[in-house]
């Protein structure tokens, strides 16, 4: 088996059965498998699995395990020598597993992939981030990052100066498609369960990269992605739960490594940073917009 | 001629509920695969929902996780087995679909390229073809593929015997299968919402053009 796809889904019915179809019409030329995780949905999600594609390999879950531990659950399963991890509100297009695949295969140093994630429209999508970094956590909540976003310093985090044109070596690509080697896996492990929506993907890159293991963006293997599908029906929930999730980023590895007043400095920012967005005076969460 | 066809090579037609009225009753094959599947010692009630020939291939795949590669075969083998005898009885008198004739005769003066995909089994679409008198130039049955319809190799396959382009091609069908496959491979579709369904079959997975009968395409 070369491919494993898995995608965990909540309340996403119609976005997952394009999902799906998608990659019944786009498969990869070589031997996969599609599991789909099913998260309690109350919308029939599982059901259309089972009625329209029988090929898929569908657990359904009596309750909310989260994304993580979803995809962890799927990880064990999976047979495949990479393993796609994919958000149930995309679309594959023709050649993308193909590319993404043969490149993980030419580059055995690499333990993930991002795609070029685009609008329904072809716009594309800002998908590939740096670590959050104290320093680019502070340019970022000071607004340098908006004031000068083609600078690589002030625009780390969010890399407002990539291009999204090139095949390049990146810390994290959006979870939304991040393809694994099962090399990378066995050898970094699971995602991190106490990251249950927000962050599980960048600590499991930050790990990984850890290790000496390299991460890339791939322009050429694109991805349509609706955005936002799952958490977007519980918005104030999702930016705390976020905030909260990079608090525990930085708990697990800056506490350490960092002064204490700085370690403090930086989580109390991050606290004023979640009141401020749930009172509705910015418009993104730190990654409330990136997960579905 | 319908406009969906201007510039066809080609148009492959699901052949039950579309060209052929036969006695099929999926509720009995569906109850027979089950049966089987519980002689296994599966649980069928997951498989419920299942289309036939969907739930065969499930039960065989957890035969095969489960580390009884040859049970899942042999399971495999029996369940095609039964249905397709069922099948022959169910098919054993078929009847025409009202305007079959007409359309397909239209076709062939056009030179159009007539396929039938279906996921019947073969012989027992055979004897349909030739009782109803269908002229076809491929047939496609669920023996000559590795996936049936919903997925689009049914249709692959005629396209590359035929070597034509997708977009050069119609695939007409009474079940949202049928157009999910056409699609599926870049073909054009048309979904026949016949009278006697009362929900549209096509709900989810919307064809090109939607008709109520085979007479619309003329």
């Amino acid at each position: 088996m070369t491919l494993s796809i898995l995608i965990v889904n909540w309340n996403t019915r119609d976005l997952l059965r394009a999902c799906l179809r998608s990659l019944r019409c786009y498969p990869l030329s070589e031997p996969m498998e599609v599991w789909v995780l099913d998260n309690a949905s109350r919308d029939g999600s599982a059901e259309m699995v089972r009625q329209e594609f029988a090929e898929v390999h569908l657990i359904a879950s009596e309750s909310n395990l989260g994304y993580a531990a979803g995809n962890n659950l799927l990880m064990q399963k999976a047979q495949g020598e990479y393993l796609l991890l994919l958000n149930a509100d995309t679309e594959v297009t023709e050649g993308a597993l193909d590319t993404a695949v043969q490149f993980l295969r030419e580059h055995p140093e690499a333990a993930a992939l991002g795609a070029k994630l685009v609008h329904p429209d072809g716009r594309v999508q800002a998908s590939v981030r740096g670590f959050p970094e104290p320093e680019a956590v502070m340019w970022e909540y000071l607004g340098l990052a908006r004031l000068f976003p083609r600078s690589r310093r002030f625009g780390a985090y969010r890399m407002t100066w990539f291009t999204y044109d090139h095949i390049a070596e990146v810390d994290q690509p959006m979870g939304t498609f991040l393809m694994l080697s099962r090399r990378a896996v066995e050898e970094v492990g699971l995602m991190d369960e106490r990251f249950p929506i927000f962050f599980n993907e960048v600590d499991w890159c930050y790990r990984a990269k850890k290790m000496g293991w390299k991460i890339y963006f791939h322009p050429g293997v694109v991805v349509i992605h609706h955005g936002g599908a799952s958490t977007r029906q519980v918005r104030p929930q999702m930016i705390w739960e976020s905030h909260r999730s990079l608090q525990k980023f930085y708990q697990k590895h800056y506490r350490q490594r960092l002064p204490l007043p700085i370690y403090g400095l930086i989580l109390w920012s991050i606290t004023c940073n979640a009141w401020l967005r749930t009172l509705g005076r910015g418009r993104e969460g730190w990654q409330s917009e990136r997960k579905a | 001629m319908h406009v969906i066809f201007q510039n066809a090579q080609a148009v492959l037609f699901d052949l039950d509920g579309t060209l052929a009225e036969t006695d099929i009753d999926f509720s009995k094959l569906r109850e027979a695969t089950l049966k089987l599947v519980a002689e296994y010692g599966l649980d069928p009630q997951p498989l419920q929902s299942l289309d036939v020939l969907g739930a065969v291939e499930k039960a065989a795949s957890e035969l095969r996780s489960a580390g009884r590669p040859e049970q899942a075969e042999e399971f495999r083998r029996r369940a095609l087995a039964r249905l397709q005898a069922m099948e022959m009885a169910y098919c054993a008198t078929p009847r025409p679909v009202p305007g079959m004739t007409d359309l397909l005769n239209a076709l062939k003066a056009t030179e159009v390229r007539i396929g039938i995909i279906t996921r019947n089994d073969r012989q027992v679409s055979l004897r349909t073809l030739e009782q109803l008198q269908i002229p076809y130039d491929l047939l496609v049955s669920r023996d000559d593929v590795q996936k049936v319809k919903p997925h689009p190799e049914h249709v692959l396959v005629a396209l590359q015997e035929w070597q034509i382009a997708p977009e050069r091609c119609v695939v007409v069908g009474d079940y949202w299968m049928d157009v999910e496959a056409g699609r599926c491979a870049g073909c054009r579709t048309v979904g026949i919402w016949r009278r006697d369904v009362p929900i549209n079959p096509f709900r989810n997975h919307p064809p090109d053009v939607l008709v109520r009968e085979l007479r619309e395409l003329l």
